[in-house]
């Protein structure tokens, strides 16, 4: 289990890592393009597009795993630990809610756009291929959630015993 | 409808819920109560809210911040920001107010200038027997003028949440920077004086060339962003793309302080970094989206209307929203859902769209320093080790003091327009 959450880990630190790198260079390259030949690569945009979309959910799952997420906790100030603990319990159950949600309804987008397919404006490309990005990041933030939970809930019983 | 949204929201937001989840779960359960939609549509509008390639501006000037510190090239412009006022009387004060306003134009958010230059700064401060109070204060509250100085987050968001130009935001955000930061300097002034402090150097031409020389790297930067987006070689997205580029190649063979690995390491924090407020934008777009459809941007901009209020009193009122929410939202939230209702609001009461987005962002700037959520006091916190009830007495004064620099930005509107009006005559 923990072998398979530390190559869930590569994974995605790594993904998002080629990504950013891919997508600066993208923009950068199109401008050079354009200003020393005259034109561009038309796709390049989308491209750039594309892997940031890649990054922002396959990064909100880093950012669940990291507890990086920006959220308003200023009542925790004023609460006990025993209580802060049952919160982020809970929190954590109405993140794994939320991201089977959303994993569910883009599974739905992706289906539709199979029977009918798409194609992207420049790339050419089926659009459920860039959909897919957002069933794979929910599904890891459900997974990373779901590992929340079970810390928390064992930390404490260790704490009781 | 609204009502149930709002209730939603706050509810989750008060229970520690993060700010992407509390407004995607108050849309999806107002969706599915009120309306026939099908929540599928969510899964869409998450997706439709990031397919813009103006937003792609923010994340590439993550990464380029991120290059910058990593590589060496921030603390070069922090050395000649210093031979340019450390022969002022309380030179170190000036020293990090004034590279607070420098490293804003290498970067565009407030907390990762305080953590650089509060880094750095704090501790020459501290060395030179300033007070802890006034050293974090100052930093803090000098930082939160990096999101009006270009490139700027906060202005991005603004312009993709309203269909305002990202450029000409940029460079209006210049006028109202520097009046920032000089208002505050006299602060500062007073504040050195009344210590009795006095210069303890003099002004050295042939200092100010050799440090200008070891910069010139640095001021590349901003020469290169500036002067694209200016001459319209390339859009704010472009010149963000093309800035981290070269400071890429500076950190690798002219600082050589950064090698491959390290550019890694340095790409894989800051793509976490760049979907942290992502996942946001594209929440609140959702979010925003949900509002249209209980047309509450329609109403509220009928009632502003009926109600007769003039441009004064409504400018009064924009500025007292976005300091409550500065004061309990983070610049980049509060921006992506109000701007979208404030903006029309604006435009029909004749204000000038790009001086209210920069009126909005210097509110934001403020917010940075007011509890309970202040993004740069907590930042400050973190690298000093200054406790926030120590801080607050002594960032008070500073948030008077901007609130003027605010009253200035808001009634003087030439502060902000003189620039962009030059630029681009004939679009104002």
């Amino acid at each position: 289990m923990s072998r398979i959450s530390h190559y869930l880990d590569i994974f995605e630190d790594n993904i998002i890592a080629i990504c950013l790198l891919l997508a600066t260079g993208m923009v950068t390259l199109n401008v050079i393009l354009r200003f020393f030949f005259g034109a561009g690569i038309s796709w390049s945009d989308e491209l750039v597009r594309y892997s940031m979309i890649l990054i922002t959910f396959v990064g909100a799952s880093v950012c669940v795993r990291k507890g990086s997420h920006i959220a308003v906790d200023f009542i925790q100030i004023y609460m006990n630990k025993k209580q802060i603990r049952i919160l982020e319990i809970f929190i954590n159950t109405v993140g794994v809610i939320f991201s089977v949600m959303l994993t569910v309804f883009s599974i739905a987008i992706i289906k539709r756009n199979i029977e009918f397919p798409q194609l992207s404006p420049a790339l050419q490309i089926p659009m459920y291929i860039p959909y897919l990005t957002i069933p794979l990041g929910f599904g890891l933030c459900a997974i990373r959630y779901t590992q929340r939970i079970i810390s928390d809930i064992s930390r404490k019983e260790a704490k009781q015993s | 409808m609204t009502v149930f949204l709002v209730i939603v929201l706050f509810a989750c937001l008060l229970l520690a819920v993060p700010i992407f989840m509390s407004l995607s779960l108050s849309s999806i359960l107002a969706l599915m109560t009120f309306t026939n939609i099908a929540p599928e549509v969510m899964a869409q509008r998450y997706f439709g809210g990031l397919d813009k390639f103006g937003l792609m501006a923010m994340p590439l000037f993550i990464f380029g911040a991120q290059i910058m510190l990593e590589g060496g090239i921030a603390r070069k412009l922090l050395s000649w920001a210093k031979t340019l006022v450390s022969w002022l009387p309380g030179g170190t004060a000036f020293t990090a107010h004034f590279s607070c306003m420098f490293f804003g134009a290498l970067c565009g958010s407030s907390p990762a200038t305080v953590a650089a230059i509060g880094g750095v700064m704090y501790p020459e401060l501290i060395k030179e027997k300033y007070d802890k109070g006034f050293a974090v204060g100052l930093i803090s509250s000098s930082a939160s003028v990096a999101i009006l100085i270009p490139p700027s987050v906060t202005m991005i968001l603004y312009g993709v949440a309203t269909g305002v130009s990202i450029g000409s935001l940029f460079i209006a955000g210049i006028g109202a920077g520097i009046i920032y930061t000089l208002v505050m300097a006299i602060y500062v002034y007073w504040w050195v004086i009344k210590q009795g402090m006095t210069r303890s150097e003099n002004f050295s031409i042939m200092k100010f060339f050799r440090a200008t020389f070891d910069a010139i790297w640095a001021l590349g930067v901003p020469i290169i962003i500036m002067g694209g987006i200016y001459t319209g070689v390339f859009t704010p997205t472009e010149a963000a793309g093309v800035s981290t580029v070269y400071a890429i190649l500076v950190s690798l063979f002219v600082t050589r302080e950064m090698d491959f690995k390290k550019l890694y390491q340095v790409a894989k924090s800051s793509a976490a970094l760049c979907a942290q407020v992502l996942i946001l934008t594209s929440a609140a777009a959702t979010f925003g989206w949900l509002l249209t459809v209980a047309r509450v941007p329609q109403n509220a901009a009928n009632f502003v209307l009926d109600s007769g209020a003039s441009q004064l009193v409504f400018l009064i009122f924009v500025n007292v929203i976005f300091l409550i929410a500065g004061m309990f939202m983070d610049g980049s939230g509060a921006v992506t859902i109000l701007a979208p209702i404030i903006h029309p609001l604006g435009v029909a009461l004749g204000v000038n769209p790009v001086q209210l987005g920069v009126i909005i962002v210097a509110n934001l700037a403020i917010g940075m320093i007011t509890p309970p959520l202040g993004l740069n006091l907590f930042v400050a916190n973190g690298i000093t080790g200054v406790s926030l009830t120590r801080m607050i007495p002594s960032v008070v004064p500073f948030f008077l003091v901007s609130l003027i620099a605010l009253l200035i930005i808001t009634y003087v509107p030439s502060i902000t327009l003189f620039l962009p009006k030059l630029v681009f005559p004939g679009s104002f």
